[in-house]
Order: C-alpha cells, then structure tokens, then sequence
C-alpha cells in the first residue's frame, strides 16, 4: 500500500498544482485551509446552538420545550463546534 | 528483507489475491442477481394497467393536463378539486409520450426505471474517476440498484427517482469543476452543475439539500466563485418559481409549498432511520470513514458533503407525514460513491494523508504494517460487498426461476405477498411495495373498471385512484392527499365536494386508503355505503354505491 505523507502544508499545496493562495476570502482563487474552515465550523455551531436554544427562550409561550427536531438540531451544532475545534490544528492545508 | 522473507511476503500477496478474486467473483454474483430482480420487477410493473403505489395514477393525470396545455396547480374547492403538490419537469419530460400514447402507465415507469440505470452509471463513473478500479465502480452503481430503498421506487409513476438522478448528474460535474484551468471550461461546466441542480429542484423539492451541499462545497474551494453562482442559481430558480406563481394565481405555492408544511412524527422519522441504517450499514461505515479521512487527512470532496447534507436532512424530513423510505434514496447514492471510492482506494492503495498532528498519532505508526493492512483490506472489501448484498437481500419467493430458488436457500416469504423484503413490511412508513403484481390483480383491476362503466356517462364517479377513471374516459375527480393536508392547514374548503357528496351525485365511490379530508369521508359514509371491496395488489378497493336515505 502507498501511503503518502504531504511533508509540510506547502507540499500540500504543490499537491494542488500550486493553487494560488490568499488570506483574503473574496480575492480570485481563495480557498479555505483547514484552520479557516475549523474556525468557521466552531462559530457556526456556538451561533446555531445558541439560536436554537435561545428560540424556547424567547418563544416562552411555546409548549412542548425542545422537540426531537430541535434536539437533533442542537446535537449537529454542537458537532460542528467540536469538528471546528479539532480542524484548527491542522493549520493551512487545503479544506 | 531476505529472500525466504520476501518470498513468504510474495505468496501472501498472491493467496490474498486469489482470495480476494474468489470474493469478489461472489460480490458480483449477488449484486448482479439483485440487478436481475429489479429488472424482472421493472418489467413486471411496466406491463400493470393500474396503480401500484398509492398516487401514480395522479402523476399521470399530472402528464396530461401538461400534454394539453393545462397547470395542475389549479382551484381545489371547486370541481373536479383537483390539484398537485409536486414541481413539474418530471410530468413535462413526459408530454412527448403522452402525445403518442395517451394516458398510459408503461412510459411514466419505464422512464423511471432507465433513470435509476443512469444513476448507477453516475455513481459508476464517479467512483471511478476517484479510485480507478473498474470492479468497484461496478459494484458501487449495483449496490445503488441493490438497495430495497431504491429499487421500492426505481420503476414507478413517481418523480422521485428522476430527481435522484438530476442530483447525482449535477453533484457529478460539479465535482473537480473548481479545478478546472480553462475559464471557459469551467463556466461551463458549472453552468452544466446548476442547470442539472435546478432540474432536481424542479422535479421535486427535496432537491434542496442537495444543492445546500453544492453550494457548501464551492464555498470551501472558492467562496468568491460559491457567492457568484450561488446568487445566479437564486435568480434562475426564483425567477422559474414566480413565473409559476403568477401563471397559476398563487395556486402554485399553496399546493408546492404550503401543502407540504406537515407534521412531524418522531417515531416514523427513527424507524425508517434504523432501517436506513440496518440495511446498509455496511457500506455506511465505509462511507463515514472515508469523510473523516477527508476531513482530516486530504481536501473535501463535494461527495463528503453531499451525503452529510442528505442524510441529516433526509432523517429529519423522513419523520413528515407522507414521507417514506424513498426519503433516503439521495443518501444511498452518496454512500455508494463514498463507500466505492473507499474500496477503490484500498484495493489500489491509493492513499495520502496530510502531515498533522492526527496522520503522526495514528498514520505514522502503521506505515511499517502497510503489506499487512493492504492484504487485510483485500478480504474486507469483497466482504463488505458481500454483507451489503445479504443486508438488502430480496425477492419474489414465486415464479418461474425464483420459486426454485427460494425453496434452495430456505427463502421465504415475510411479506405475505411472495415477496422477501429485508425488513418485511413491518416498519412504519416503509414501502410496502416490491412484490409483483399478478394477473389476479389485473382482472380484478378491470372488475372495477367494469363497475364504473356500468354507471350512465352522465353521472360523475369519485375514485380515489385516478386509472380508473382514465380507464373509463371519465374526469378525474380529486387528488385526495391534497386536498387532506391542505386542509390540516386550512387552506382548503371542503363545502363545495361534501355538497356533492350529501346529494349523491356521484354514481360510484372508489375508495383505497381513504386520504380525503375527515368532513369529507364522514359525508361519504353518511349517504354512501359499501357494496363490495375488490383486493388489488394485497390493498383493498372499496367500491361505495348512493345509501338509501329516509326522507
């Protein structure tokens, strides 16, 4: 079996047929690193579990509390946050 | 290494080979029988008059009033209260043959049917652009037929199937688009992406999760270019939505959009979860697996995206009322690809791995074992396949050639339909479809057909199945399930129909599953009663004839 080991995220990006590489999201040939899509995984899942949570909260008059949707809702932002904290380790390699 | 040592390592290589062929060999085999029982079965419903599954027969009507020039999306409170709650391009993409046959079952099915091909071609072609191995290619596209769920709804009068193909087609060219040098190209190819994703919009909504994971994944290689086409998919699908919306006076959306706001049943969306999962976890785990390493270990693919989306969203959506297994079909197809790129890459051993803090805890350290690990995941990958094929094993328990079979292996018949089914039609909201129909079923059909020819043209009859009414030239009076859950919304005024009904003007009532409005069926059994009930396809048709009332 082949394993390949990129050495270093330049490697990584050489794998890539030197994509072009930039730090500003909306330039020509952006594209998300590991560390970028963890931290943007990480705040999707505080905002959206804060959100859901947060609509029993402000809804107060609802009956029923969390309903098995919003549990599994609450359970994938909360995945998220926990994926988004492990990708931002990972540095700059490509997403 | 030494010369024994390297010889012993050479004759592993070559028994691992050879039993990697052998398994493989039975892979084939059993999938390609599954392939064989969904063609018997696609023949066999291509050559029924009448409804199979609940609702086909509305898809037709659907065809015609398109083949004619005509919106379904009409006034459902006035007659013949008839309505549609699904988009159209499935129906449309049949006019042609509706011109040619008229208001036949055979097209709708068999178009159905050489979509679910397409599909496992797709899926085919995907695991092999990724994995370059012809034999898993192979079995990936029959795994996608193998599965019940897909072969439940693969030949029917049913736009889901076409939907699932659009899907997979779009999901296909968008793939390695973003990596395309040539701007030309390029543009092109995602047009080609989102034209595909909008014509699964179009032939049903669910579509929708699909494209969240498109976009998602443009988004990761290219946020600039996700935002571009993101915003040009909102305008031509927006724009197609309105354009509807104003030809149908509104009818459109309520019978599109606010019909299908239903209820949410936690036990129906957690059984058909598990039959999900029971079914195919074999090439689920596979699937999983490979996502995380793309997660981690290599770029994310648009496929890792494609079968979260679906099959998060698919497992919340299966739990509305009227959902089913079919729900998953999506999912399936992705797990195929993944679980396919999965083997293919073992049997290639094809892998690379990003140098992190995860490849050095738990990639490093088996780097010395690779000969070994490779020769392990030469048996597994066959035995996956294996297991996936008795996982979703099914078939009719008789007739010719399957009959025999069935006594060989002890398979029996747990649907009380000769008709082996993996999960035996116990699940709630699981298809309790698969089985063949008989000729039984067909003259019984035509009893019926018969009942409502013996009523004077000029007397409407109300079927809840629209064949026969088609069969018999009448209008079609209805379309049941939408006028039910438009009025759980109260989006529906039912006097008009239940003042037909108190006056007994129709000569006949065909009732199946009863899925009218509660006002209405209470009407019907106040001034109608039952004459005869009439089994087709293991269901039973009441046949309702004017109550004599006392004045």
């Amino acid at each position: 079996m082949t394993i390949v080991i990129y050495q270093t995220s330049n490697n990584a990006l050489d794998i890539e047929d030197r994509m072009l590489y930039s730090r500003t999201m909306f330039r020509q040939n952006f594209a998300f690193t590991k560390r970028q899509l963890g931290f943007l995984l990480l705040i999707i899942g505080i905002v959206g579990f804060g959100t859901i949570f947060g609509i029993d909260i402000i809804d107060a008059g609802r009956e029923g509390g969390v309903g098995p949707v919003q549990r599994v809702a609450l359970f994938v932002m909360a995945l998220s946050a926990v994926i988004g904290l492990s990708l931002i380790p990972l540095g700059d390699d490509l997403a | 290494m030494s010369e024994s040592a390297e010889q012993q390592s050479t004759s592993r290589r070559l028994s691992a080979d050879i039993i990697y062929r052998v398994l493989i060999g039975i892979a084939l085999i059993l999938l390609l029988f599954q392939g064989v029982v969904y063609v018997s079965y696609a023949i066999n419903l291509i050559n029924f008059p009448f409804d199979y599954d609940q609702g086909e027969g509305f898809e037709l009507v659907d065809v015609m009033m398109f083949s004619e020039g005509e919106f379904p999306y009409a006034n459902i409170e006035t007659y013949p209260f008839y309505g549609s709650i699904y988009p159209p391009l499935y129906h449309v993409l049949l006019v042609p043959f509706a011109w040619l046959f008229g208001a036949e079952y055979w097209y709708g099915r068999l178009f159905s049917f050489v979509t679910t091909l397409i599909s496992a071609g797709a899926i085919g072609y995907a695991v092999y652009q990724a994995g370059r191995n012809r034999t898993i290619a192979l079995l990936a596209g029959l795994a996608f037929l193998a599965s019940p769920i897909v072969y439940h709804i693969g030949p029917l009068f049913r736009q889901h199937i076409s939907m699932v193909m659009f899907e997979i087609i779009g999901v296909v060219l968008l793939a390695n688009a973003s990596e395309i040098k040539n701007t030309s190209k390029r543009r092109r190819r995602l047009a080609l992406g989102f034209i595909f994703l909008i014509a699964a919009g179009y032939t049903k909504q669910l579509a929708a999760f699909t494209a969240i994971a498109a976009l998602a994944f443009l988004f990761i290689r290219n946020p600039r270019r996700s935002i571009f086409w993101g915003i040009g998919f909102a305008i031509v699908g927006g724009g197609i939505f309105a354009l509807l919306t104003i030809g149908t006076d509104g009818h459109w959306w309520t019978q599109t959009v606010v019909a299908n706001v239903k209820d949410f049943f936690p036990q129906q969306a957690f059984g058909l979860l598990r039959v999900w999962w029971e079914m195919h976890a074999l090439l689920i785990v596979p699937a999983a697996i490979y996502v995380v390493y793309e997660l981690y270990f290599d770029r994310i693919s648009i496929y890792s995206l494609w079968f979260i989306s679906t099959t998060v969203l698919s497992a919340m959506s299966a739990g509305t009322w009227g959902a089913g297994d079919s729900y998953y079909a999506t999912s399936i197809a992705a797990f195929c690809v993944l679980s396919g790129i999965f083997a293919a890459k073992i049997i290639e051993r094809n892998w690379a791995f990003y140098d992190n803090y995860l490849s050095r805890l738990f990639v490093h350290p088996l780097r010395r074992y690779t000969g070994q690990i490779s020769n392990v995941g030469l048996m597994i990958v066959p035995l996956l396949y294996i297991g996936y094929a008795l996982m979703t094993f099914h078939m009719p328990t008789s007739g010719a050639g399957y009959e025999q079979i069935a006594d060989v292996f002890g398979i029996s018949d747990n649907t009380g339909r000769n008709f082996h089914d993996p999960d035996g039609y116990t699940t709630l909201a699981y298809a309790q479809i698969g089985h063949f129909t008989t000729d039984e079923d067909i003259q019984n059909g035509y009893r019926i057909v018969d009942i409502i020819k013996a009523v004077p043209d000029d007397i409407p009859v109300l079927s809840e199945e629209a064949a026969f009414s088609l069969r018999t030239n009448r209008a079609v009076i209805t379309n049941p399930v939408v006028l039910m859950i438009l009025s759980w919304v109260n989006a529906f005024d039912s006097s008009e129909l239940v003042g037909m009904i108190r006056n007994q003007e129709f000569g006949v009532i065909v009732l199946k599953a009863q899925f009218y409005p509660t006002d209405v069926l209470l009407a019907i059994t106040e001034f109608y009663e039952e004459e005869q009930r009439i089994p087709m396809n293991g269901f039973s048709y009441m046949i309702l004839r004017p109550r004599q009332m006392e004045n």
